[in-house]
């Protein structure tokens, strides 16, 4: 399957790209695809996408996910990116990283 | 006749009335965000009330809210973008302000930003103030979308937010905590004045407060001043500033090991206290899982916090597991808190022994352990007890502990999210019965450890991030607790970013509306560091203190001219308990004179014009969760009105979008039990013992070390400590009393001064200009009412003011009003009037918490009088 990424935020200054695409044999769960990622794009990476170290990684709260338009977290770490809608279509996803800031 | 959205036009010609239209909208005086009907009347503002239609105030304003119309037509508004012609910035220079068209200032701005941007974008800075937080949310976005990590609300966090809102986040799933109004029976408060005309759902809480008081409700105040909300209370506890910690732990102790008072079922089955804890502190795992393990009384083994054997877990106690002998951590809580003698409490506090245990029993039978309730037909957990705190306890260097152990209380007891007891801000939303929408209910994480289902920003308060080196100019990175940061305008910034290596600098500023040379601390700290940049764009109502030191300022509109769709957060600023939700939205009561224009339109279209649309457009559906047929489109341009559409669309439905919005003003919807008494029914815990910390403290302390950064452990037990100020280690004793300030009812932040109503009421009221002293303690000093007097800290810090003698502040303690004492000559009616106790206050690592970065707000002063000219 192809998927069509996006970067924004401060994750697209780590990756030094805004765009990349991939093509899988079969869909990739998100967990799968975020480590493909860090392979590509190193230890930083991975340390703006989790939050911590220890096993099994769950996201950094401060990171948004949008999968084919929805927002997604922790629990869609182990599921399969959705099967492609319809022929020459594409799955889309989008990393973006929010960093924090609050008071009142 | 107060006829809400409908208009009487008719033709007159005699100068009479040819309009007269109450509109629905929000208040922004304060984070509040109380809904509001406007009366115009032939297109002018002439008289501000609450919405009766509206539960977020439920027809009720307060007195600040009904001055609004004093701002919109303030004549020292700032009304033309304007440019400064005088380079040198500082305290005291005059700008030379010089009037330019919108294009300059935006060709300037956008200018400046493309620099940054190709710099490095980090160099760029967002500063936010705490009383337009809903509508910062615009501005933080347009941060993300330029990419920088740097932002921060001035002062705001610093002074309320990384304690309280981080406890409240990682035990109610919530902003803040209020009691259960409609049947709490004993409320004990530590230094917050919810219900009495200040913080989050502010007019909501005073009704609710009002009522729960006239029903019987015992309310107790633990607080250096007897002020809003002691003088309204049952009883008043004075207490030494900045030891509500030692107090809380005291009457913990009481509860625990001499009275026996603590909801065994509670405990067992919502909280951490069964988890086994090795003699090294951290949780037993299972080693093939990795999850915490209880002691199963039954098979005498142990097991999996998640097996069905937790239901019979034992609450105490110690047990051998493969050779190791651990501790349930609930015993080691209780062997813990021994220490906590109601004599230590004494000692610490000021408050007599015997006061301490007589609080502790009261609380601990008031809370009814083991009774239920029945509420709409379901049965329910009765606990009517509270205990809360805000800004007044957790104020303090050692404010994560204080939290933690105020809260703690609840805990004991079992009187969290359930009737009559501590909640949350509706931390959990099943949503609109059409659509579903807002949705967001608390999950557990792999420990069982409860994750707020929202949060109003990125940073949720658990779990947190692993410690890692910083990148950021707040270095949040080390301190993971931690929300807002002081070395954003601190004296030791270079210092640390140096040690730290940090790859670039500040260089450019936008400003949304705060007053940092005042809201932060002293002004000569948080001047040096914004003359380091070079150059500030400020969107501001009036010039100021800080607006002194911009290159540009951008009139802004204020709220009775802009459109907001989200002028309320559900957790933020949504009344908590029983009633109903209500989703308001803030909209024009008229169009914006001169060259005033809103804010959140400027920066939306910055974006635009330097090519983030795409970035932008999808941080704004971040915010605000838009997502599927509402999602903003990465290739499309839109306005406020479009965006607001969006939302309101994508939570209610297409029939409810921005006109019916503009026609209702509010859309309303009952709350069910279940949102509201949340915490028996969902499968989540929250930690009676924070091992988090542990680790945390590990990591941490390994990034300090290696950058020479001070590190203390102390602040980073899983079990809560009282630790002193900075104050309470004062050695010279001629600095003999603790200065605090405290939130006046009827100000917000700084702004609020320069309004004449207000100014009136301030200057009746006996102590909002006035430094507050003990009348035994100032005799003593030889002082009367209306000496003028001056307090000096051991570091040369020095505010001067007219004294208020008082029975009703602690004998040690020196009480200051809000945030006033301007000198800005654009604020005439604000300037000269109060007292600046922010000047007192330094700003740096050393006075900050170790765990959350939390300014230390108390400050150990001499005082005497001041020598006044021509006396």
């Amino acid at each position: 399957m192809n998927v069509q990424i996006d970067f924004m935020g401060m994750i697209a200054d780590i990756t030094r790209t805004k765009k990349l695409a991939l093509d899988f044999d079969e869909a990739p769960t998100l967990r799968e695809l975020l480590g493909e990622l860090e392979c590509r794009y190193g230890e930083e990476f991975g340390t703006h996408i989790y939050r911590s170290a220890r096993t099994p990684r769950e996201l950094q709260k401060a990171m948004r996910i949008f999968i084919n338009g929805n927002v997604v977290d922790d629990r869609a770490l182990e599921v399969s990116l959705p099967a492609l809608p319809e022929p020459g279509s594409h799955t889309a996803v989008l990393v973006y990283f929010l960093p924090a800031c609050c008071g009142g | 006749m107060k006829m809400e959205g409908t208009t009487t036009l008719t033709a007159r010609t005699d100068g009479g009335i040819s309009e007269d239209k109450w509109i629905p909208s929000a208040c922004t005086i304060c984070y509040g965000g109380c809904s509001i009907l406007v009366h115009r009347v032939n297109g002018v503002v002439v008289k501000i009330e609450g919405n009766p239609k509206s539960p977020i105030g439920s027809g009720r304003l307060c007195a600040k809210g009904l001055t609004g119309m004093m701002i919109l037509y303030d004549p020292h508004r700032v009304n033309t973008p304007l440019r400064r012609t005088n380079p040198n910035k500082g305290l005291g220079v005059d700008p030379g302000w010089k009037p330019i068209s919108w294009d300059e200032a935006m060709d300037e701005i956008a200018e400046q930003l493309e620099k940054v941007r190709a710099a490095d974008p980090r160099q760029l800075v967002i500063q936010t103030t705490t009383t337009l937080a809903p509508s910062s949310l615009f501005f933080y976005a347009f941060g993300w979308a330029c990419g920088t990590p740097n932002m921060w609300v001035a002062g705001g966090g610093l002074h309320c937010g990384n304690g309280a809102h981080s406890a409240a986040g990682t035990t109610h799933a919530s902003w803040s905590i209020v009691p259960d109004f409609k049947h709490c029976n004993y409320a004990l408060y530590f230094g917050a004045a919810k219900g009495h005309g200040a913080g989050h759902a502010a007019t909501p809480n005073i009704a609710l407060a009002a009522d729960a008081r006239e029903r019987g409700m015992h309310m107790v105040v633990v607080d250096p001043m007897c002020n809003f909300a002691a003088a309204k209370a049952s009883e008043w506890v004075p207490i030494r500033v900045g030891t509500d910690a030692a107090l809380a732990l005291a009457i913990a102790n009481c509860l625990v090991n001499e009275l026996k008072i603590y909801d065994t079922e509670y405990l067992r089955d919502k909280t951490n206290a069964i988890y086994l804890i090795r003699p090294d502190g951290k949780y037993l795992r299972d080693l093939q899982s990795g999850k915490p393990l209880i002691w199963d009384t039954q098979s005498t083994s142990a097991k999996p916090f998640d097996d069905p054997a937790a239901s019979r877990a034992q609450l105490e106690g110690e047990y051998s597991v493969d050779g190791e002998l651990c501790q349930t951590a609930f015993t080691r809580l209780k062997a813990h808190l021994k220490k906590y003698t109601p004599a230590l409490g004494e000692k610490i506090t000021g408050i007599p022994a015997a006061n301490i245990q007589r609080l502790a029993r009261e609380f601990g039978e008031a809370a009814r352990i083991g009774s239920t309730i029945v509420i709409d037909g379901v049965s329910l957990l009765y606990r009517p007890v509270s205990a809360i705190l805000f800004r007044g306890a957790q104020g303090h260097k050692n404010s994560m502990y204080t939290c933690i152990a105020i809260d703690m209380l609840n805990h004991i007891v079992g009187a969290a999210d359930t009737v009559g007891g501590t909640l949350g801000f509706n931390p959990v939303c099943y949503g609109h019965p059409e659509t579903g929408k807002p949705y967001y209910v608390p999950y557990a994480d792999r420990d069982g450890m409860m994750v707020t289902g929202t949060w109003p920003l990125p940073h949720v308060p658990y779990p947190p991030a692993d410690p890692r080196r910083p990148t950021t100019m707040g270095m949040t990175e080390i301190f993971p607790l931690s929300h807002v940061s002081p070395f954003i305008a601190s004296a030791d910034q270079e210092h640390w970013w140096q040690k730290f290596k940090l790859p670039y600098r500040p260089k450019m500023m936008i400003n949304y509306g705060a007053n940092s040379v005042m809201s932060v601390g002293n002004k000569e700290t948080v001047a040096e560091t914004l003359k380091a940049y070079d150059f500030i764009a400020s969107f501001d109502l009036f010039l100021n203190e800080t607006s002194d030191f911009a290159d540009i300022v951008l009139p802004d509109a204020s709220y009775l001219e802009v459109l907001e769709a989200k002028p309320n957060l559900m957790i933020f600023n949504h009344p908590a308990g029983e009633g109903e939700w209500g989703w308001p939205i803030r909209q024009p009561i008229v169009e914006s004179t001169h060259e005033r224009r809103s804010a959140r339109d400027v920066i939306l279209q910055l974006a635009y014009r330097v090519g983030l649309g795409p970035e932008m457009n999808m941080a704004v559906n971040s915010f605000y969760g838009l997502d599927g047929e509402y999602m903003l489109k990465m290739d499309k341009q839109y306005d406020i009105a479009d965006i607001s559409d969006h939302e309101l669309k994508h939570k209610f439905g297409p029939e409810h979008g921005l006109e019916w919005f503009k026609e209702h003003g509010v859309i309303t919807w009952p709350k069910r039990v279940e949102e509201v008494y949340w915490r028996p029914l969902l499968n989540v815990r929250v930690p009676v013992y924070q091992e988090h910390l542990i680790e945390m403290g590990e990591k941490t302390g390994e990034i300090c070390r290696e950058a020479g950064m001070p590190f203390d452990p102390a602040y980073y037990g899983p079990m809560p400590e009282w630790l002193p100020c900075h104050s309470h280690e004062e050695k010279d004793s001629s600095f003999d009393l603790f200065a605090f300030y405290y939130r006046d009812a009827i100000q917000a932040n700084s702004f609020t001064m320069e309004n004449p109503w207000i100014d009136e009421m301030a200057r009746i009221d006996p102590f909002s200009y006035r430094i507050a002293i003990n009348a035994d303690t100032g005799r003593r000093k030889g002082l009367r009412n209306d000496d003028v007097v001056f307090l000096e800290t051991a570091t040369g810090r020095r505010v001067t003011g007219r004294v208020r003698l008082t029975e009703g502040i602690h004998p040690e303690g020196v009480g200051i009003a809000a945030c006033a004492g301007h000198w800005s000559k654009h604020q005439p009616i604000a300037k000269g009037k109060g007292v600046f106790f922010n000047d007192l206050l330094e700003v740096d690592f050393a006075h900050s918490s170790p765990i959350n970065l939390n300014l230390d707000l108390c400050a150990k002063v001499k005082v005497g009088k001041q020598e006044v000219a021509g006396t």
